[in-house]
């Protein structure tokens, strides 16, 4: 049996206990999440939210750039106001260059990624201020919207706030 | 071992490409612990914005195994372009927001697409669900 295939089962057992049916389209506390797409770092568990409550927008890194167009839908059609970026210690994007992506890609698959800027980041602080201020600077995200910046701790479980 | 002391390469080398939904929860949707999955989630659950990341889940951490997984009521059927273009103006013009008319078929689409791209090894296992967001329940459509 795959790992998909145990998700499925999985599943039956959410669906049969499900309670939640009726929730709202718009995130019930008006803020969207991004995080990381890091297995350690669950971000609805470590930052206590429950189903309906926010948008949670993921990627490798945790990128604001690649989440802009997701953080438009979620501001201009579902009215959140708040956004919260997560990073996290010991992430895989502070460990590589684009040429070791590049490299690696033409040796397994015999194929060209470098049209593709892979976004690695070699300071773990500095990447969450860079996407707190590229929101910021944005015309496309609202100047009343709430924008702040974390690292998670994957050793602690803890949020800190990066100013 | 605690929770701690997880490795960074995902436990069941999979990730999950979700919609950024705030009534879908993959991890309970799934059944997902700590270290089990990379997580990418963004409107719509496309496969296309999670190239990227995907690369970087398989070629640096070993991930063999994608799980797509859109939802019943997405946002993204219920818009067009233009409606955001005419709230924000021109600035936005440059942005393909990516709304679908065909859940089923968004599923397919991005499928088919992961299936397809040169980045992505042929032996990595590819399928596609759709959650319904007033049963709970997942559906396999491709």
């Amino acid at each position: 049996m795959s790992v998909t295939d145990e998700l499925v089962q999985a599943n039956e057992a959410y669906a049969s206990a499900f309670d939640k049916g009726d929730l709202a389209l718009p995130p019930a506390k008006r803020v969207a999440v991004v995080a990381c797409m890091d297995a350690r770092l669950i971000p609805t568990r470590a930052l206590g939210l429950e189903e309906g409550d926010a948008h949670v927008i993921r990627n490798a890194g945790g990128l604001a750039k690649d989440a802009l167009r997701s953080l438009i839908i979620s501001q201009q059609l579902l009215g959140t106001r708040e956004i919260v970026i997560l990073h996290h210690t010991d992430c895989g994007m502070l460990t590589f260059k684009n040429q070791d992506v590049y490299a690696k890609v033409e040796e397994s698959l015999g194929a060209d990624a470098s049209d593709i800027d892979f976004l690695p980041f070699p300071d773990l602080d500095q990447s969450v201020r860079d996407d707190v201020r590229f929101l910021k600077d944005s015309p496309l995200i609202p100047a009343e919207v709430s924008i702040r910046g974390f690292v998670y701790d994957v050793k602690t479980g803890r949020v800190r706030e990066v100013e | 071992m605690g929770s701690g002391d997880l490795p960074a390469e995902p436990a069941k080398r999979l990730a999950v490409v979700a919609c950024m939904d705030a009534r879908l929860d993959p991890r309970r949707v799934l059944g997902l612990e700590t270290g089990d999955a990379h997580v990418i989630r963004n409107a719509g659950g496309l496969a296309r914005e999670a190239l990227r990341s995907l690369v970087l889940s398989q070629q640096l951490l070993g991930t063999r195994e994608v799980v797509i997984l859109h939802h019943t009521d997405c946002g993204m059927l219920k818009f067009q372009n233009e409606d955001i273009y005419e709230r924000l103006g021109d600035a936005a013009r440059e942005i393909d927001f990516l709304p679908f008319s065909d859940l089923d078929q968004s599923v397919r689409d991005d499928v088919e697409f992961l299936k397809a791209s040169p980045l992505i090894p042929d032996d990595v296992s590819i399928r596609g669900f759709v959650y319904d967001v007033k049963t709970g329940a997942v559906r396999e459509v491709a």
